[in-house]
């Protein structure tokens, strides 16, 4: 661990599913820290908890009660956050990036990556900033080489396309922290490389703090750090 | 914001959505239009009331009231009522009961009130009412300028009716019956009319006779009475009266009832006691006909002047003498007895009186009591003031008035019902679209949308359609309202469905204007009815588990 203060941190997370009477317990105390700026990728088979803990780790999901499961940022236990201050920790300081893409079928690609800031800002600051906005969703877009398909719906976009798209929409409200989770699992190599290429660009220029669920070990290998996850734990960190 | 945006799409990319908006939009037209058409036909009773007798009656039926002159006099004196003037005109009044034989010999009963034409247009605004008169606009529905009141000039190419090739036996009949507009204005030059004067012939209830010249007394009689004129939506053609010989052969008459039309009329006098002293039969010229709209009384009511029924009915002042004669003294001589002449003063059954306003319906009628007592107090001969009849036209008509209500109420409440279905479609539509979009629930909610946010975006979608369908309901109902009578014509002509009866109904239009009171009620139950539908699909979206939501497929 470079720095001493992490930035997002999960210590000793359990987490248990109920099916029925069966309880499946999927985090075994697993624990995880990740340093401002830093690159971490997460291995695992599949079914052993990655998204899991991505969702603990995003405010999406609780860890199990009663465990001392704790997941921390900037210092604070997101447990003592308030309903509110916990959506907007998702909205402004998480971006999330799905395996498969979870864009809004409805809206254009523009609409998508605007979506976001509309849910992060009020009706008023929305509408004041709506310029603003627009352009910065523009300029991402374009980053991302999307600029001629603004007013395209998800149907009319190729996976690549599409998963570019739902990284723009993660990165208009500025996060801190870039949760990913199987960014490239539903790509194609060549494919899930330009992804990649495009995260890691935008990674630097913003000095991104990035954690990204993989199989993949061409994609771990672009990490700063390696995490396994098996049996609920995790087992390995190694450092690249 | 992002519910704006979504409820949008959503609104235009799905038809069930569309579809809850047209349940929403048909609901409330139904309500809207019935609510219109009923609480129209219920403010045209009530206004054609108030025009037909005023707002307060004063009335002792049959044997009628003496001194009427002066109780007018001091009712019309209230206007210069120091402080609160409350009452504007009073009118003298005889309503009688007779039998009216038309032109070819029908006998009909009648309700003839006999009027002082000059106080009583003043209490009732009876020339408004009188049907023959010139116009200078054609009619609504009136496309061809048939209407024969019409000016000359502004008389439209007259189509000369031609047998239709598939005309029916009676549509044959009715064309042969039907005075033609040339026709009508031959029968006016043979007697010296024009529109203009047979509307002054109506407001002075006189004809001129045409052989003598002079002015006789004359009655106007209700449009529907004599079964002589045929409606069109909005104006009257006149039939030719026809007698039957002995062989069953119709004869045509040329008659055009207020140029050169009569009919008899027989009234029946009652003595003191109530009992008929004898029938007397009265031959009179028509002035002119009217039309207050409403069918009860434009089909059974006339109108004459007060002094004609006056005299049939032994109303007017009367001269007596008492006493008189030879007495025979104790010792047998005779001798002339003292004789006294004694005034029977003229009589009415009633008197109509006309308040500023029918908002103080309540304080006319005090004040119309007040006035009676003290006029009651100065003549011993009229009835007491705790047993005359005095009544609102509200309490004349009240039990027509309740009925109407009740049922208006009723209707709507059956309506209202009716329209919780739409509620229900809209709570079964919103519960499997919130099912379909489980994953966009997620999204929205890793993205940082709240509880509460997700369950506005259910609602701002339900008050969406909800708008949409209210609009388009809005707009349907005032444009089958507006055209009520249009399509009733229509439907009458393609489809020979007849929906609304005059005779059932007493008004020949359906009422055709919509209460934006009524319009601002319904749209914002139509809404209040959306949000209800859409609440626990709304409560549902926003419990859902994020996580679970995600992975949903
Ligand atoms: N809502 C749930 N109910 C029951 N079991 C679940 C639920 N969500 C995930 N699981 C189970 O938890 C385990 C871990 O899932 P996940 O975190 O998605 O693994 P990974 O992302 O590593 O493939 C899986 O076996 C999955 O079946
Ligand atoms: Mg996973």
């Amino acid at each position: 661990m470079s720095t001493p203060q992490p930035i997002l941190s999960g210590s000793n997370l359990h987490k248990t599913y109920r099916l029925g009477r069966a309880k499946v317990p999927v985090l075994r105390g697993a624990s995880i820290a990740i340093a401002q700026g830093e690159t971490v990728a997460i291995l695992g088979a599949s079914g052993s908890g990655k998204s899991t803990m991505l969702h603990l780790l995003g405010g999406l999901d609780r860890p199990d009660q009663g465990a001392s499961s704790a997941v921390t940022f900037r210092g604070r236990n997101i447990a003592e956050f308030s309903e509110s201050e916990r959506n907007a920790y998702r909205a402004r300081d998480i971006g999330f990036v799905f395996q498969f893409y979870h864009l809004l079928p409805e809206l254009n690609v523009i609409e998508n990556v605007l979506i976001a800031a509309m849910v992060r800002h009020r009706h008023v600051r929305y509408l004041a900033e709506r310029r603003e906005l627009r352009s910065a969703a523009e300029h991402i877009l374009g980053a991302l080489g999307l600029s001629s398909r603004l007013r395209h719906r998800p149907v009319e976009l190729s996976g690549g396309e599409r998963q570019r798209v739902a990284i723009a929409r993660a990165l208009i409200n500025r996060p801190t922290v870039l949760l990913a989770d199987e960014p490239t699992g539903n790509l194609d190599r060549a494919t899930g490389g330009e992804v990649l290429d495009a995260l890691t660009a935008i990674q630097r220029e913003r000095a991104l703090t990035l954690l990204i669920v993989t199989h993949d070990s061409a994609v771990a290998s672009r990490a700063d750090r390696v995490i396994r996850l098996r049996d609920g734990q995790v087992t390995e960190s190694t450092t690249a | 914001m992002y519910q704006t945006l979504l409820s949008r799409r959503y609104l235009t990319g799905k038809v069930m959505p569309l579809m809850a908006a047209l349940a929403v939009a048909l609901c409330s037209a139904m309500v809207l239009i019935t609510w219109s058409v009923m609480g129209g036909f219920l403010k045209m009773m009530l206004e054609a009331g108030r025009m037909q007798i005023g707002d307060v009656v004063i009335s002792w039926p049959s044997r009628g009231f003496a001194h009427y002159d002066e109780l007018v006099r001091r009712l019309e004196a209230d206007q210069d009522h120091p402080t609160d003037p409350l009452i504007v005109a009073a009118s003298p009044m005889i309503e009688t009961a007779a039998m009216i034989t038309l032109p070819g010999g029908a006998i009909k009963p009648i309700r003839l009130r006999g009027v002082d034409p000059e106080s009583y247009q003043r209490v009732t605004r009876y020339a408004q009412t009188l049907h023959w008169r010139p116009i200078e606009q054609p009619t609504r529905y009136d496309r061809f300028g048939e209407d024969y009141r019409l000016q000359p000039s502004t008389t439209y190419p007259l189509p000369v009716p031609s047998p239709a090739a598939d005309e029916t036996n009676a549509q044959q009949v009715a064309r042969v019956l039907r005075l033609r507009n040339d026709e009508i204005l031959r029968i006016l030059d043979r007697h010296g009319l024009s529109w203009g004067l047979i509307y002054d012939n109506g407001l002075s209830m006189t004809r001129r006779n045409d052989d003598t010249g002079e002015r006789r007394p004359a009655i106007v009689l209700g449009i529907e009475l004599s079964r002589q004129n045929e409606r069109k939506r909005s104006f009257y053609f006149s039939r030719r009266p026809f007698v039957l010989n002995e062989h069953g052969n119709a004869t045509l008459q040329d008659v055009f009832l207020p140029a050169n039309g009569t009919v008899s009329v027989t009234f029946f006098p009652t003595s003191e006691k109530g009992t008929l002293v004898d029938s007397v039969t009265r031959v009179l010229p028509v002035a002119n006909e009217f039309k207050t709209g409403i069918y009860e009384i434009d089909d059974n009511t006339a109108l004459t002047r007060l002094d004609v029924v006056q005299a049939v009915l032994y109303m007017n002042e009367a001269r007596r003498t008492v006493g008189g004669g030879i007495g025979v003294r104790p010792d047998g001589t005779p001798y002339v007895l003292p004789s006294t002449e004694i005034v029977d003063p003229a009589r009415v059954t009633s008197v109509l009186v006309l308040g500023v306003s029918a908002d103080r319906l309540a304080d006319i009628y005090e004040r119309c009591r007040a006035i009676y007592a003290d006029f009651a107090a100065d003549h011993p001969d009229v009835p007491r003031p705790e047993v005359m009849m005095i009544q609102t036209w509200e309490d004349l008509n009240r039990t027509f008035i309740d009925a109407v209500r009740n049922e208006m109420g009723l209707v709507l409440i059956v309506f209202t019902f009716i329209s919780l279905t739409a509620v229900f479609l809209v709570w079964a539509i919103f519960w499997s679209m919130v099912s379909e979009k489980t994953k966009d629930i997620g999204i929205l909610r890793a993205l940082g949308a709240s509880r509460r946010g997700i369950a506005g975006l259910w609602l701002s979608y339900a008050a969406a359609i909800g708008l949409t369908g209210i609009c388009v309901g809005l707009l349907l109902a005032h444009v089958i309202v507006w055209n009520i009578n249009a399509i009733q014509d229509t439907l009458g002509r393609t489809f020979n469905i007849q929906i609304w009866n005059p005779e059932v109904y007493y008004f020949i239009d359906i009422p055709s204007s919509v209460d934006p009171r009524s319009a601002v009620f319904v749209a914002a139950g139509g809404i209040l009815a959306c949000l209800l539908g859409a609440l626990v699909p709304a409560i549902r979206a926003s419990r859902m588990d994020p996580v679970r939501a995600l992975r949903f497929e």
